[in-house]
């Protein structure tokens, strides 16, 4: 599949404030009221050269709120202190005149780094040029996803395990990206993901390595740009279709995009690229997990799981997690029983897995056997005291039975550990750094 | 009509139903019924989130007539919404041959604002139900003045509620006799709080969840017993418990007679204000109820409450969004709960589902407890975002078979495979044939009225009750019977579901049985009282007074 093609690419670069302070020594900071919001940044050419007399402006509701021009070395500067939303417009004549819906806050972010790349209208083609580019990046907030947290923390698992994956046969390529792909990491490290998947992109252009392709597509995918990623993807996919982690990467992207089915797929391929690795399979297990049906290939592959690593705990925590769900449905005495082994031998290979004793006692509450699931749930607690969900039902076992104080303390301790979880969620969402993409014109979504 | 039945859970009995070739559950178009109006939510660009909230419904008998009338509430002018034409809510009158009559501006209950919900309670006692109009903003108490007209009293009652009301619900808390008044509170939101909620990455908007805003406290209005309330939310202790309240159902959860609210929140833990003597004390999350088996808040909707497994004991229900699955709340008898929709079809017939208006009823006469849901994703927006999840949803049945509830929409009539934007739902029975009917408020569309044709081949007995030293509307009563083998209690309880008001009336099957032995009304406090009625008829309406040996009978 080749990229499509467009004539005319924009790529708006937004950074927080504290990059911007890095790179330049100004006394802007001192000039910033609380409640200004400061739009500034540098107009080049598609060769990165800077554009001169380049007109910068921010509108709302059809009118003008504030203009500038760029001077002679690309830079602007814009200051208002009314926030919402405007449209950002960079135009000149001679060059494709561009827009962007742009969100400006106080507060939070008091100043942008906008940067522009402007093609020249007598129009330049490019092919293998994918259908988007990074616009930026903005903070993780309001994330889209209804419903519970589960598929949203599933996503953001799946996405950072997938991005440690190793190629099946170790790291053998030198190639003519490797500067690129190396300056790539060592820009993520830094906190710079723009300039890095400006890298990789550069490194997959000049070598369509698997190893390439792979860094792109999940530099892409652990910032949150879930289309892109799985256009970058399905690109390697074709061009590499034995490596077991592209296809594992593809799957967290559809994941990550909520399209389930798709994912489950590509996961279950990955799996039967390397049956002998666990990965794959701990991410059907996961998703499974966060999944409200069973799809039939993940029924498949964690069976196989489990038949091939019987002495693999979590292969037999995540079979007995399918199993369970299929007793739910059909109610069959039979699969209770099976699920219970499955969770039961996980249990017994690692006595510290604090989740298998959740299931069991949640397993014994559907079958009313109480006493069994209070004593499982004190289990869990005892092998995983940091295990949230094992305080919260064992509370409830305890308040069943009618220990009203030790369900107390039991919610205490769920309180407090859920508030921590919380918090630590909190943190690592806020400092994400999200890719703003910009979809060319004519591209299908 | 046996063709695409759901195959019953393995392991339950398999159940012959009643051979007739008539759907559970049929449609009345709109030109036959007469219910010419439309709910109108003002979708608007900037997505301000009262517009996915859908509003309600309610039957009652506004004139005393013995037929049940129906409201429907509207959206309208507020601070972010001018509507292009007016809007008004819609009083439609019942004329006893199945159609009804729009009696909106006579009676003066058009509303004035973004309608939310409507509790009907005759809090006066004085034998015509009031109307409590809940609105974002401000909400409106109408007094029916007996005539067929209402007044607005909210000044003089105290009852304005300002801020973004849901439902409410009508119930003697402390047990003086007199109806009090509880009123959820949804988010801390006006149009300048409005955000932008979405997909940055492609700059697209969709509506927020109700995560990103601020949670505010419940109201709760003490009646005085003159025409005028006192707002004690403090001293109740009810408003020390933040929350995002949508549905609320007033019960006795502990069966020591005083009675308690269950109040579904949307991002926080459900509360359970169990009642100690006129105080409440907020225990949801200890008892089990505040939150999915795994300890995390969900988006809770309709409720409803009813001991549906006959052990003398109220369950609770609660419907959620999408990815969450529905709760069945098992009364462990011990002020705590256990939830066991995974253990049911619950469970997997809801999981990407999101519930609204809900009630437990009797829908086919046979004495056991039915449950029938109407649903619908809050955002427009939803279709091709996540796999399997769409706006439109269609409605849900489940038959209590005396082992559980089995999902039997597929069988029950062409309405369970309509996906609709259900929201308010209320119950009741409009052509008194002792069939229970459903009426359904659509998010920014035409209600739906459904009549029930389920419950012909079964006998039942309706009841209305009306309480002299206990509040007048008898609310907490609850009424055993016993016919041959058949032995049965009902609670009355108060509100539940989604912003709406059900039929006031009780009807009790009694299958095929054609004698009813006995029944037994207990009064609510500060009655107590328990009175035995024998030598009852069937198939028909009856009144049974409080105090009064011979009840009263409808005409037919």
């Amino acid at each position: 599949m080749r990229f499509g093609r467009s004539i005319s690419i924009i790529t708006l670069l937004i950074a927080p404030l504290a990059l911007v302070t890095l790179r330049r020594t100004s006394n802007l900071a001192a000039q910033i009221a609380k409640t200004d919001v400061i739009v500034e940044g540098r107009i080049t050419d598609l060769g990165s050269k800077p554009i001169e007399d380049v007109s910068v402006r921010l509108e709302r509701d059809g009118k003008i709120a504030q203009e500038t021009k760029t001077g002679a070395d690309g830079q602007y500067t814009l200051k208002t202190n009314a926030p919402g939303a405007y449209r950002l417009r960079v135009e000149k004549d001679g060059y494709s005149s561009q827009s962007m819906e742009v969100m400006l806050e106080t507060g939070k972010k008091t100043a942008y780094f906008l940067m522009a790349k402007l093609a020249a209208r007598d129009g330049i083609e490019f092919s293998d040029s994918p259908n988007f580019t990074i616009a930026g990046v903005t903070d993780w907030s309001n994330v889209g996803l209804h419903g519970s947290d589960a598929n949203v923390k599933t996503s953001e698992a799946l996405s950072k395990e997938t991005a440690a994956l190793k190629p099946a046969g170790g790291t053998n390529t030198s190639g003519a990206g490797d500067a690129h792909r190396h300056s790539g990491d060592e820009k993520e490290k830094a906190g710079d993901p723009v300039g890095a998947v400006k890298e990789y992109e550069a490194a997959a252009k000049l070598d369509g390595s698997e190893e390439n392709y792979f860094a792109w597509g999940t530099e892409l995918l652990l910032h949150r740009a879930g289309l892109p990623a799985v256009e970058v993807l399905r690109r390697a996919a074709e061009l590499h279709p034995n490596s077991s982690r592209i296809f594992a990467a593809l799957g967290a992207a559809y994941y990550a995009n909520g399209q389930y089915a798709e994912a489950t797929e590509q996961i279950c391929r990955a799996s039967d690229l390397n049956p002998a690795d666990s990965q794959p399979y701990l991410f059907l297990g996961k998703m499974e997990q966060a999944a409200s049906g069973i799809s039939a290939c993940s029924e498949e592959k964690l069976a196989r799981f489990a038949t091939e690593q019987p002495n693999n705990a979590q292969a037999n925590f995540y079979y007995g997690l399918l199993l369970l769900k299929k007793a739910r449905k059909t109610q069959s005495d039979n699969n209770f029983e099976l699920a219970g082994r499955a969770f039961q031998k996980a249990a017994e290979i690692n006595p510290k897995y604090g989740e298998v004793y959740v299931e069991l006692g949640m397993l014994y509450n559907a079958r009313g056997k109480r006493e069994l699931a209070l004593a499982e749930f004190q289990k869990a607690v005892a092998a995983s005291p940091e295990l949230s969900a094992g305080h919260y039902q064992l509370s409830l076992a305890y308040r069943r039975a009618g220990d009203a104080t030790r369900a107390d303390e039991e919610m205490k301790t769920y309180n407090r550990l859920r508030q921590s979880e919380e918090a630590a969620l909190e943190k690592e969402r806020r400092e994400m750094r999200q890719f703003v993409t910009v979809l060319k014109q004519g591209s299908s979504n | 009509m046996s063709g695409g039945i759901i195959s019953a859970a393995a392991g339950l009995p398999s159940f012959a139903f009643p051979v007739n070739d008539l759907p559970a559950f049929a449609e009345i178009p709109a030109s036959q019924s007469g219910l010419l109006w439309s709910h109108v939510n003002g979708r608007s660009p900037e997505m301000y989130l009262p517009e996915t909230t859908g509003a309600g419904c309610a039957f009652f008998d506004y004139d005393n007539d013995g037929w049940m009338d129906i409201y429907l509430v509207n959206s309208g002018a507020c601070d972010f919404y001018s509507p292009p034409q007016p809007l008004r809510n819609a009083l439609y009158r019942n004329n006893g041959d199945g159609t009804f009559t729009d009696v909106t501006e006579k009676a003066g209950v058009a509303g004035n604002g973004y309608g939310q919900g409507v509790a009907v309670g005759d809090y006066d006692g004085d034998g015509f139900p009031d109307i409590y109009l809940t609105q974002y903003g401000r909400s409106i108490l109408y007094h029916n003045n007996g005539d067929g007209t209402f007044a607005d009293v909210t000044a003089k009652a105290g009852v304005a509620a300002p801020g973004w009301a849901s439902s409410a619900v009508w119930f003697d808390y402390d047990n003086d006799g007199r109806l009090d008044l509880f009123v959820c509170r949804f988010v801390d939101f006006s149009k300048e709080k409005n955000k932008w909620c979405g997909n940055r990455e492609k700059n697209e908007r969709w509506y927020c969840i109700p995560r990103v805003y601020e949670p505010m406290p419940c109201w709760l209005f003490h009646n005085n017993g003159d025409g005028t309330f006192t707002d004690v939310s403090k001293e109740s202790g009810i408003a020390e418990s933040l929350g995002k309240a949508w549905g609320v159902v007033a019960c006795d959860v502990n069966n020591d007679g005083w009675m308690d609210l269950f109040v579904a929140n949307d991002t926080v833990s459900n509360f359970l204000f169990m009642n100690r003597k006129g105080k409440f004390e907020e225990t949801g999350l200890l008892a089990g109820v505040g939150y999915s088996a795994y300890g995390r808040a969900r988006s809770g909707m309709g409720v409803d409450a009813a001991d549906y497994d006959q052990d003398g004991w109220i369950d609770l229900f609660v419907a959620n969004v999408d990815q969450e699955m529905y709760s069945l709340y098992h009364n462990n008898k011990n002020e705590s709960f256990s939830d066991i929709a995974l253990s049911s079809e619950i469970g997997s017939s809801t999981r990407l589902m999101s519930g609204w208006g809900l009630k437990f009823f009797d829908y086919d006469n046979d004495g056991d407890l039915d449950l029938i849901l109407c649903n619908g994703h809050p955002d427009d927006k939803i279709d091709g975002r996540v796999d399997g999840v769409k706006y439109l949803e269609p409605m849900l049945l489940f038959r209590n078979n005396g082992k559980g509830l089995t999902n039997v929409s597929a069988q029950s009539g062409p309405i369970f495979s309509r996906p609709i934007a259900g929201r308010g739902m209320a119950l009741g029975d409009f052509d008194n044939d002792g069939a229970v009917d459903v009426l359904v408020a659509v998010n920014n569309g035409n209600p739906i009225l459904l009549k029930n044709k389920a419950a012909q081949q079964n006998h039942w007995l309706g009841v209305q009750l009306v309480g002299k030293k206990s509040n007048r509307d008898a609310i907490g009563a609850r009424i055993t019977y016993q016919a041959g083998d058949l032995k049965r209690t009902r609670s009355k309880v108060g509100g539940g579901s989604y912003l709406s008001s059900h039929d006031p009336r009780m009807v009790l099957g009694i299958g095929k049985r054609t004698k009813l032995d006995w029944l037994e009304v207990k009064w609510p406090m500060p009655s107590g009282v328990t009175q035995r009625f024998t030598d009852l008829p069937i198939d028909r309406y009856i009144t049974l007074i409080e105090g009064q040996d011979k009840p009263i009978f409808f005409a037919k």
